[in-house]
């Protein structure tokens, strides 16, 4: 009989008198779902208990029929990258991989281990320890912990946080990739443009409730009356809000000593002018994030709306 | 729907405890926390060379040299027990093993057993290097006092592991600290309290100490040290929500 990947009834968690999560009743059946909502939302408790990290205190939660907190069958079939960059710093990156496949079982772990690096484009670094590695490199080392034993359901905490645009297109297309295999995929994110790139299929926390499900076009229109921010972290900031003050989609620029935010109206013209300006005036990029202020503004609304 | 598409492998048991040995192992010999280790675990050596330069009287040498060892091997096995699942904790890497379709014995077997079989690699050179020095004749005294380590090794790795758990903040502090302090105050007392001194058992299994002619009660009460404090870090993993925010 065909299961559902996630079945979530009347899902709450506290810790002490703090809510995690409220009430939370929800399935999947497949594709790739995004989890969308600001820092402290509840998105993070919500992966945890799916994953079988954390119990709900009411309610009950199933992977594809099973209690992932206390049998193991429910977490075979699952991969989960957390959000923190965090990993075993002294050891390879191959080594990381291979353990993980281990622990999962996998009857050959280091042949599978080398592919999943290669699907990850970390062919050249599995030599390499993880403790040299970019942030970027370091969510794709992840995620090749999450491909390894062919899961059934991944579950992917802010991978895009705060990594190189090259990085976040390679992160994107996997994803994309693990949906066409089949997968069902759980990505979170506090940035909606960043969640949009993905799938159209979302799912909004916020204050430990969900807002609203379905399709992210039914929430776009509000989306578009509040301006997009990005931090970017960089050499000379100056110089490259200099560059950027002139376009029309830019709404406000404020500089640091080493990083700028950017408020624009269009997300994605403002990505690719702000590579097309660092790689023109030789500005090195470190990271691009985004604040979730103006989803946060949103999910006021939102609340509003509800209210 | 999504039900069937993927492989969904898990380990056995033993498989999980060996992998989860060996990600320790290539974890431990790439820290310094090893070379640490070792070094306190040759301390011993100084005060007997020191002692058999300038006196002959190899049986007290070889006494003092035992309580020596018993004391040094507490810390040698909190250094290599204490942090293995705290640090998990205190660095979020839990989440990769948490998440894995293993037991959570399992994290704790495998943790423990590479943490003591060092231990008590590091306590055993120590301990033959000893004997020749202090010029031990009897092979079952050396016998005796290996099979005292090694079980005072195996307590005190279950000890520390449960004061890690408990305390997985400050578990070298915790583990160390209630050793120095009531392992050794505990084996000083009379009666029977002494026998929750691993320390006091350990010295007894070499032959030493007041409770020397009782080696079966010293292995059952080390034994029984280790099972009870084994049994609260499986309740407390079992139950551990790891619930602090990424």
């Amino acid at each position: 009989m065909s299961k559902l990947a996630i079945e979530a009834d009347g899902l709450s968690k506290w810790y002490g008198p703090v809510l995690g999560v409220s009430e939370i009743s929800w399935s999947v059946g497949g594709g790739v779902v995004g989890l969308l909502g600001p820092n402290g939302a509840g998105k993070s408790t919500f992966m945890k208990m799916v994953v079988g990290l954390m119990r709900p205190s009411r309610g009950s939660i199933r992977i594809f029929g099973d209690d992932p907190f206390t049998t193991t069958r429910a977490r075979s079939r699952i991969a989960y990258a957390p959000e923190h960059e965090t990993v075993y710093g002294e050891l390879l990156a191959i080594e990381f991989v291979t353990s993980m496949a281990r622990l999962s079982g996998v009857p050959k772990p280091r042949q599978a281990a080398e592919k999943a690096l290669v699907e990850m484009g970390l062919e050249k670094s599995m030599g390499r320890m993880l403790k040299g590695f970019s942030k970027g490199m370091r969510q794709r080392a992840k995620l090749a912990t999450c491909i390894v034993h062919d899961p059934d359901l991944v579950v992917l905490d802010e991978p895009l946080t705060g990594i190189d645009p090259l990085e976040r297109r390679r992160i994107v297309d996997r994803v994309r990739q693990m949906a066409k295999d089949g997968k069902t995929v759980l990505i979170s994110s506090h940035v909606l443009h960043e969640v949009e790139a993905i799938t159209e299929e979302i799912m909004v926390i916020y204050r430990g409730q969900v807002l609203a499900e379905g399709n992210l076009r039914k929430i776009r229109t509000l989306v578009d009356k509040h301006p997009h921010r990005i931090r970017v972290e960089c050499g000379e900031p100056r110089n490259l809000a200099k560059a950027m003050a002139m376009a029309e989609h830019i709404v406000n620029l404020e500089f640091g000593r080493d990083h700028l935010i950017v408020e624009t109206e269009s997300p994605n013209l403002c990505y690719d002018l702000i590579t097309a300006t660092c790689l023109e005036q030789k500005i090195s990029l470190r990271s691009l994030s985004s604040p979730d202020n103006n989803l946060s503004a949103l999910f006021d609304t939102l609340t509003g709306d509800r209210a | 729907m999504s039900d069937g598409k993927g492989t969904a492998y898990a380990p056995s048991g033993a498989g999980a405890v060996a992998a989860i040995a060996q990600l320790t192992l290539t974890r431990f010999l790439r820290s310094k926390i090893i070379f640490v280790a070792g070094v306190i675990a040759l301390l011993p050596m100084i005060p007997l060379i020191v002692t058999s330069s300038q006196h002959d009287n190899a049986g007290r040498h070889w006494k003092e040299f035992i309580e020596l060892t018993a004391f040094v091997q507490l810390l040698v096995a909190s250094l290599l027990t204490a942090p293995v699942i705290a640090e998990e904790i205190d660095d979020k890497t839990y989440a990769y093993l948490w998440s894995r379709p293993i037991p959570r014995w399992a994290i704790l077997a495998g943790k423990l057993l590479v943490g003591c079989l060092i231990s008590i690699a590091m306590m055993s050179i120590c301990l033959v290097l000893g004997s020749r020095v202090a010029k031990v004749g009897d092979p079952a005294a050396i016998v005796s006092a290996l099979v005292g380590m090694a079980l005072g090794v195996v307590t005190t790795g279950c000890m520390a592991s449960a004061f890690g758990t408990l305390l997985p903040k400050h578990p070298l502090a915790a583990s160390i600290g209630y050793f120095l302090v009531l392992d050794l105050g505990i084996g000083a007392m009379p009666f029977a309290i002494a026998r929750f001194s691993v320390m006091h058992n350990v010295v007894a299994l070499s032959g030493y100490g007041p409770d020397a002619n009782t080696v079966v009660a010293s292995v059952f009460w080390l034994l029984g040290l280790a099972a009870l404090s084994t049994a609260s870090t499986l309740r407390r993993l079992a139950r551990k929500e790891l619930s602090t925010g990424s």
